[in-house]
């Protein structure tokens, strides 16, 4: 019984605690976010109207930021939880997508077979270069280029604050996930509790009707 | 080969908000487009109710989307389908608009 209240207690604490964490996250967020909005009202007033909306996207683009979720195991229920985590960069499994510059190492290489007097051992590592490169190549592109080459400061300073709220996204999920766990672990926790005081309640009761048929009978 | 849980696939985050929440996001690298499937919505005064519910439809019973983020007061329209959505995956957060501070 005591080990049952002192595991609800710790689960409690833990919780609050949680919930703590969850707030501070929070503010974390509004405030990244706050940054991130204010500078990208400054990029726009900065590069004039129509130069930052929506009509600036790149029709074919490719998630440069993508989550993980992976299964994490609870130590006390034994219960499967899930964790989020934020990975840059392509995945294996991606298509491919074929590369400005790749495209472009095909051109130099048409050119040079249109060269005239040129050796074949000439043209042969080339062709060898070409051939050993990796079939799969992505770059990773970044978006601020949709907007051009060179893009104001704030811009940057915009896409670092939404980069980071976009990571505390990520913890609060994660948080979230952890609180609902906890949540389900002190009900199990009541639950056993509860079961234990009723079997106590009983034992007691019957105690006590042995206790009364024996005083009867004496 | 073991066939891998459902949740393996899930890996892009979606997004239903105003302009500039949209744009800050796709700079962070969220935005995906594959052929006509977008994994974002850009909500304006004049986008439909129906459009943003259609979106939100979409996303949530979409396979490889891990992550939902949507405006606060673009999920207060269609509050109803955000409260009923109680799937582990995707996940929904509500996120505060520069026009629309984060509300407790």
């Amino acid at each position: 019984m005591e080990e049952i209240c002192i595991k609800l207690d710790k689960v409690l604490l833990e919780y609050m605690d949680l919930i703590s964490i969850y707030q501070e996250n929070w503010q974390k967020i509004s405030k990244d976010l706050e940054c991130g909005y204010l500078q990208l009202a400054h990029s726009k007033y900065t590069m004039g109207p129509g130069r930052l909306s929506k009509d600036q996207f790149d029709g074919r683009m490719q998630a440069v930021t993508r989550s993980l979720i992976s299964e994490v195991e609870e130590e006390i229920l034994k219960e499967h939880n899930y964790q989020f985590t934020l990975i840059n960069g392509y995945l294996e499994n991606d298509d491919i997508i074929p590369d400005e510059s790749e495209s472009n190492q095909i051109n130099n290489n048409s050119s040079t077979l249109r060269r005239r007097n040129i050796k074949e051992s000439e043209t042969e590592p080339n062709v060898t270069t070409k051939t050993e490169q990796p079939s799969k190549k992505q770059i990773v592109r970044d978006p601020i280029h949709w907007f051009g080459l060179l893009v104001p400061s704030t811009l940057r300073e915009s896409q670092k604050h939404f980069k980071q709220s976009l990571v505390n996204m990520v913890g609060l999920l994660n948080i979230r996930n952890e609180i609902l766990m906890k949540e389900v672990q002190f009900k199990k926790l009541k639950n056993q509790k509860e079961m234990i005081m009723q079997e106590l309640i009983k034992s007691k009761e019957s105690i006590n009707e042995e206790k009364k048929t024996q005083e009867n009978a004496l | 080969m073991a066939q891998l849980p459902s949740y393996k696939d899930r890996n892009f985050i979606a997004i239903i908000g105003d302009e500039d929440s949209v744009t800050g996001l796709l700079l962070a690298g969220i935005g995906h487009v594959n052929g006509p499937k977008k994994n974002f919505l850009v909500v304006d005064n004049k986008t439909p109710i129906s459009k943003i519910e259609n979106t939100f439809v979409e996303f949530t019973s979409r396979k490889d989307i891990a992550i939902v983020l949507i405006n606060q007061h673009v999920a207060d329209d269609i509050r109803q389908l955000v409260d009923d959505h109680d799937q582990a995956f995707p996940t929904v957060l509500e996120i505060p608009s520069k026009d629309h501070p984060y509300e407790r």
